[in-house]
């Protein structure tokens, strides 16, 4: 892994509980979690009496996430102590299969957070985010491999058995292993697969022209548009909808767009 | 009619919610809106771009060049639009 300096924040007022490592991520608390398995520290040796919170996170998640190479030795040796330092023009990226599962969870918290009201639960290799949405389709939860993801999975599965939601849990080929059966005994359906495709490289120059000479845009009967910086989504009958943002925040690096061609007024 | 949504910090972008209107399918609409979006993004400084995909939108991300790097299966409580059971 990468490694590399951070400040790091954490607020324990009961009216402002947070954590901030400065220019990557940034959770802030909403509220208690209320749960009555056991809560314990990951670092042994700390564990004491406490409670989870449901974290908000208008974050950036950006380097860790992502497999970098080469490793110098000193980042290696310091990697526990966070003082190992990369210059950056000799780091190569490359997303490994487990990296774009940890940025997808990442991101589909972030794009679930925002939804007014949205619960979001990110514990090791696993993701749970419920808006309350009438369709699965935005109540999931996703893992891929981690030892306490049976934990996690029946936190789900409770979870959305008392709310009486639609909802879906994608393992991936990893945990399928493990939760797979466990699925099928908790009377969860299977509904196929889901590929997770990735792709870099440079893209086709013309990608902006293709979107103006679309025929459907050139007679006129569309128009492209494009909606970034934190909107807000919400509900609206079985439609998630964006709303253009209120403000912009350039303390943030993280980013959300939606672009889209919609059908103009005749 | 036509719309996707992306995510992202650095340079990786996920890409979700990718959709288009039934009776507005195979025109170009879907892959022009997808080719912008990633074009726009990569002028940012991204360079991978994921997603997870429906049968139906596989064709589209084969023909624009993705590649499957896993293949998670969909366990659903309930009815998805999305992931309709079989």
């Amino acid at each position: 892994m990468f490694v590399e300096p951070a400040a790091i924040e954490i607020g324990h007022d009961s009216s402002r509980q947070h954590i901030q490592v400065t220019g990557h991520v940034e959770v802030r608390a909403r509220g208690r979690y209320e749960t009555s398995s056991t809560v314990s520290c990951g670092v042994p040796g700390h564990d004491r009496a406490g409670y989870e919170v449901v974290g908000v996170m208008p974050v950036t998640v950006g380097l860790a996430t992502l497999n970098r190479r080469p490793i110098p030795t000193e980042a290696r040796t310091n990697r526990h102590s966070g003082l190992g330092s990369v210059p950056r023009e000799n780091i190569a990226v490359t997303a490994t299969t487990a990296s774009l599962w940890t940025a997808a969870r990442r991101d589909l918290a972030m794009l679930f957070s925002y939804v007014d009201g949205a619960e979001l639960l990110l514990r090791g290799s696993a993701f749970i985010g419920l808006t309350g949405g009438p369709a699965a389709d935005f109540n999931m939860a996703l893992f891929d491999e981690d030892p306490d993801d049976l934990a996690v999975f029946d936190e789900f599965v409770s979870r959305v058995k008392a709310t009486r939601l639609s909802a879906l849990a994608m393992l991936s080929s990893a945990a399928r292993r493990r939760l797979g059966p466990v699925a099928k005994a908790k009377g969860l359906i299977e509904a196929g697969t889901a590929p997770l495709m990735t792709r870099s490289g440079a893209l086709p120059d013309a990608a902006m022209s293709e979107l103006s000479s679309n025929e459907l845009v050139k007679r006129g009967k569309c128009r492209p548009s494009v909606t970034s910086q934190r909107p807000r989504l919400a509900w609206i009958g079985r439609g998630l909808i964006a709303h253009s943002p209120r403000h912009r925040c350039s303390t943030h690096r993280h980013w959300l767009s939606i672009l889209r061609i919609e059908e103009t007024c005749q | 009619m036509s719309a996707v949504c992306c995510t992202g910090a650095g340079s990786t972008v996920g890409i979700w919610t990718m959709s288009t209107p039934p009776n507005k399918q195979r025109q170009g609409a879907g892959r022009a809106v997808l080719l912008a979006a990633m074009q726009d993004h990569a002028k940012r400084g991204a360079e991978t771009f994921y997603l997870i995909a429906t049968e139906a939108g596989k064709p589209l991300y084969d023909n624009m060049g993705f590649k499957t790097v896993d293949e998670p299966s969909i366990w659903l409580v309930g009815e998805s639009s999305q992931f309709p059971a079989h």
